[in-house]
C-alpha cells in the first residue's frame, strides 16, 4: 500500500505543470542568450564589413528602404534636398536607395527587358 | 487549524496557476498563446528590422563624411564643379575634400546607384564577397544582389541603357553584409561615372572631412563661403545625426502607436477567448471563496496565469521572431516592413534585436492578458458565492 | 423571540429575513424571522418540503450570504456585518460546507479537490496529497484519488465533497441535502463519517429529507415558507 502511494505521489509531482515551468524558463534562457548574441554580434565590430562600404562610398543609404513609406527617413538628405514621396509625383526625383518606393520617374532612357551583358568568354 | 505557511502559500498559488493552464484549460490557454504570438510576432519582426536599418543607418552616417556640399539650383541638387573642389580644400580645418558622383540608373528593370569615387581612394579593404577592387578605367564592383539577378561575377561586361557607349567590366561583388544599400549599387571610379552620366569634370557632392575638433571652424568657414560665391546646400553630419535620430524614433512611435491600435482591437478577441467557460470559472472562483479563499488569494492565482500566459507568449513571439528573421531572412513577412525585397529578400534582412524590445513585448503582452481578465476575477470573487453556486 | 446565549452556543440566529429581489417588482421572501441557536457538539437538521428555505437558511450560516435582516453570531461574534474577507477567514477555520450539487471543480482529480482549502494556507503539495488521500481512504475511495468528477458516480462525488469540508478539521460542518441523490453505500459512508466527526466533538447542521440521518439528531427545526413552524428537540447533546 505504502508502495502505490508513494508511486501515485510521484505520478501527483510529476503532473503538477512543472514541466511546463521548466520549459518555459529554457525558452526564457535561450532568448536571453540570443538578445546576449545579437548585442555581441553588434558591439564586437563585427560590422567592420559595414563601415568600410561606407567609408568607401562616403556614406549613402539612411533609411529609405523601408515600408511603410510614411515615416521621416525615407530618402538620403546628403543627396536629395527633399523628400520625393512628399513631392510625388515629381520628375526627377529619385531614392538613392536599393528601394524604388512609389515614386513616378520619366527616365531618359527606357526599362530594357533585354540587357546587353556579356560574359567574357563570349568576347 | 494550519498554521500559516505565506511563502509556501504563494508557490502554492503559482503551481495552482500553472496547473490550470496546463492540465485543466490546455485548449484555451493554447488559443491565448497562438493568439499573442499572432499579434507580437509582427510587432517584434517590425521593431528589430527598423533597428536593424537604424544600426546600419548610423554606420552610413558615422562613416561618412562631416559636410556634404552640393549645388542648389532652386531647390533641387545640382552638380558642381569639380574645379571647385580649391574653395573648400583651403578652408580653416579641412583635412581633405572628396569628389563624388551619386545617380542613379536603370539596369534592366531595376534603378540601381552608382557611386564613382577618385581613384586614388579606391580602397582595397571593401568587403567582397569575391573578385577584387577596381584597378583600372572601366572596371566595376558590384551589389549581391545585382549580381545574382543578372548573373554578373568577375569578367561580365555589361553596359547601362543611360549611356550605351559606356562599357563596364565586373572585377568584384560586394559582400551581402555591407548594408543594405549596398545591394543593388555600382561602384566605380569617378572618372567613370563622370563618363556615364556625361558629367564632364562635374561631381554630385564634395565631402568635406574636418580635422579632429575643426568641425564647428568648418561650419562657419562653409556658411561664409556659401553667402560668398554660388549657393550651395550644405549637410553637417550632427545635422543628418539629429535627423535621422528623429525619423527613426517617429517610426518607432508610429509603429508602436500602429500596433497599440492593433493590441487594443485584440482585446476583444482575447476577452472572447477568456471568455470560453467564464460559467465554469465563475463557479470555480465561488467555490474557492466559499471553501475559504480569500478574494487576493483568486486575484494572485488569476495573476500567475496572466503573467505565465504573457510571458509564455511574448518569449516564444521573441524567439520565432528572432529565428524567422536571422535563420529565414525574414521570409515573407520582411517584404511588409521593407521595400521591394519580394517573398524571399535577395539581401541579408537587417535586424536588431534589444532588450527594450523585448520588454515592450512583454508589457503589452501582460496588458492585453490582464485587461478584463483580472477586473472580471475581482468582480466575481467579491460576490458573494450562495449567489454564484445557485 | 431570542435566545439566550449559553456558553457553548455556536450559532445564534435572531430574527433571520432574506429577500431575493428577482426584478423592480418581483421579489422572494425566502427565509422570514428566523430565530434559533445551535450548541457545540449538537446534530441540527432543518427539515421542510422544497423552497421552505433550507438551503438560505444553511448558507448564512455559513457565511456564504448575507441575511436582508437580522443578526447572527458565531461562536459569539457577531457576523452579520463583517466584511467578505473576514467571513472568509472564518469559513475556512471554522466551518466545512458540503454543497447540495457537489460543486466539485470539474478539472481537479478528486484529491486536488479535497485537497483546495489546504492551499491558501500553505500546506504543501505532498502532504495536501497524503491528507486527501487519507480521508478519502475513510470514505471508501482509495481507488479514486487521481480520478476527475465526471469519472465518479453521484455518491463518490458526495463523498469527495464530504472530504473536502473535513479537510481543515472544522468545528462546524454544514451540509445540504448530502445524502440526496446518492446510492446507499455511499450514503452509509457519509453517515459513518459524520459520526465520526461528532464523536470529536464537531457541531453538524444538517438540511435534509432523508430520515435516515435523524438517527442521531439533536434537534429538528421544521420550516415551511421560510419560516420555523415546530422545533422538536430529540435528545439531548
Amino acid at each position: 500500500m505504502e508502495r502505490k502511494k508513494n508511486k501515485a505521489l510521484r505520478h501527483t509531482l510529476a503532473s503538477s505543470g512543472l514541466w511546463a515551468i521548466l520549459f518555459l524558463a529554457l525558452a526564457l534562457c535561450l532568448a536571453a542568450s540570443f538578445l546576449l548574441l545579437d548585442a555581441y554580434k553588434w558591439l564586437n565590430r563585427s560590422d567592420e564589413g559595414m563601415r568600410s562600404f561606407q567609408r568607401a562610398v562616403g556614406g549613402v543609404g539612411m533609411g529609405a528602404a523601408s515600408a511603410p513609406a510614411w515615416n521621416l527617413i525615407h530618402y538620403d538628405p546628403r543627396l536629395q534636398s527633399v523628400d520625393d514621396y512628399n513631392l510625388w509625383p515629381i520628375v526627377g526625383g529619385y531614392p538613392y536607395s536599393p528601394a524604388a518606393v512609389s515614386i513616378v520617374i520619366l527616365f531618359r532612357e527606357h526599362p530594357r527587358k533585354d540587357l546587353e551583358i556579356v560574359k567574357t568568354d563570349e568576347l | 487549524m494550519e498554521p500559516f505557511n505565506t511563502r509556501r502559500k504563494h508557490w502554492n498559488l503559482f503551481l495552482t496557476a500553472t496547473g490550470n493552464l496546463v492540465q485543466r484549460t490546455p485548449f484555451r490557454s493554447a488559443i491565448i498563446l497562438i493568439s499573442l504570438l499572432a499579434i507580437l510576432f509582427p510587432f517584434l519582426t517590425a521593431l528589430s528590422i527598423s533597428e536593424g536599418i537604424k544600426a546600419q543607418s548610423k554606420i552610413s552616417v558615422e562613416e561618412g563624411a562631416d559636410f556634404y556640399i552640393t549645388g542648389d539650383a532652386g531647390g533641387s541638387s545640382a552638380p558642381l564643379s569639380r574645379t571647385s573642389i580649391d574653395r573648400f580644400q583651403t578652408l580653416p580645418g579641412v583635412s581633405r575634400v572628396v569628389p563624388r558622383i551619386v545617380g542613379r540608373a536603370y539596369l534592366g528593370e531595376q534603378i540601381v546607384t552608382i557611386v564613382g569615387m577618385p581613384e586614388t581612394l579606391i580602397v582595397d579593404t571593401l568587403s567582397l564577397m569575391s573578385g577584387r577592387s577596381i584597378q583600372q578605367k572601366g572596371e566595376v564592383i558590384v551589389g549581391a544582389s545585382l549580381g545574382r539577378t543578372y548573373d554578373l561575377t568577375e569578367g561580365s561586361r555589361f553596359y547601362l541603357p543611360i549611356n550605351r557607349w559606356k562599357r563596364f567590366t565586373v572585377v568584384g561583388t560586394l559582400s551581402p553584409s555591407c548594408t543594405i544599400w549596398s545591394a543593388k549599387l555600382i561602384y566605380m571610379s569617378l572618372e567613370d561615372a563622370g563618363e556615364l552620366f556625361r558629367m564632364k569634370d562635374m561631381v554630385t557632392d564634395f565631402l568635406i572631412y574636418a580635422n579632429p575638433g575643426d568641425n564647428p571652424v568648418v561650419n562657419i568657414h562653409l556658411q561664409q563661403e556659401n553667402r560668398a560665391g554660388l549657393p550651395l546646400r550644405m549637410q553637417s553630419r550632427e545635422l543628418i545625426q539629429s535627423y535621422l535620430q528623429k525619423g527613426f524614433d517617429s517610426r518607432t512611435g508610429v509603429l508602436t502607436a500602429f500596433y497599440i491600435v492593433a493590441f487594443a482591437l485584440s482585446v476583444p478577441l482575447i476577452l472572447v477567448v477568456w471568455g470560453l467557460g467564464s460559467v465554469e470559472r465563475k463557479k470555480e472562483i465561488a467555490l474557492l471563496k466559499a471553501v475559504g479563499w480569500e478574494t487576493l488569494d483568486v486575484i494572485e492565482m488569476a495573476l500567475w496565469e496572466n503573467v505565465l500566459l504573457s510571458l509564455a507568449g511574448a518569449t516564444l513571439a521573441f524567439l520565432l521572431a528572432f529565428l524567422w528573421i536571422k535563420g529565414f531572412n525574414g521570409f515573407f513577412i520582411a517584404q511588409f516592413f521593407l521595400a521591394e525585397p519580394g517573398l524571399v529578400p535577395d539581401f541579408p534582412v537587417p535586424s536588431r534585436f534589444l532588450p527594450i524590445t523585448a520588454f515592450m513585448a512583454l508589457f503589452l503582452s501582460l496588458a492585453l492578458t490582464l485587461t478584463g481578465s483580472l477586473y472580471y476575477t475581482w468582480r466575481t470573487a467579491i460576490t458573494p458565492s450562495a449567489e454564484l453556486l445557485r | 423571540m431570542t435566545i439566550e446565549q449559553g456558553l457553548d452556543t455556536v450559532i445564534r440566529a435572531e430574527g433571520l429575513s432574506k429577500t431575493f429581489r428577482l426584478s423592480r417588482l418581483r421579489k422572494v421572501d425566502a427565509l422570514k424571522d428566523v430565530t434559533l441557536a445551535v450548541s457545540k457538539n449538537e446534530y441540527v437538521v432543518f427539515r421542510g418540503p422544497s423552497g421552505s428555505g433550507k438551503t438560505t437558511l444553511l448558507n448564512i450560516l455559513g457565511c456564504l450570504g448575507r441575511p436582508s435582516l437580522g443578526r447572527i453570531y458565531l461562536n459569539g461574534e457577531d457576523v452579520t456585518e463583517l466584511g467578505e474577507e473576514e467571513l472568509c477567514r472564518i469559513r475556512r477555520k471554522n466551518i466545512g460546507f458540503i454543497f447540495q450539487g457537489f460543486n466539485l471543480l470539474p478539472r481537479m482529480s478528486a484529491w486536488e479537490n479535497v485537497s483546495i482549502p489546504l492551499i491558501p494556507l500553505g500546506v504543501g503539495e505532498r502532504e495536501r496529497f497524503l491528507r486527501a488521500c487519507a480521508l478519502l481512504e475513510r470514505l471508501g475511495l482509495q481507488e479514486r484519488v487521481h480520478h476527475s468528477p465526471e469519472e465518479l458516480s453521484g455518491g463518490e462525488q458526495q463523498r469527495v465533497s464530504v472530504a473536502r469540508a473535513l479537510i481543515n478539521e472544522p468545528d462546524l460542518i454544514l451540509a445540504d441535502e448530502p445524502t440526496s441523490n446518492i446510492d446507499s453505500d455511499s450514503a452509509y459512508k457519509v453517515l459513518a463519517a459524520f459520526a465520526s466527526l461528532r464523536a470529536k466533538g464537531s457541531t453538524l447542521v444538517v438540511a435534509t429529507h432523508d430520515h435516515t440521518l435523524f438517527q442521531e439528531v439533536n434537534t429538528v427545526y421544521h420550516l415551511i415558507d421560510g419560516r420555523i413552524t415546530d422545533k422538536e428537540l430529540k435528545k439531548r447533546p
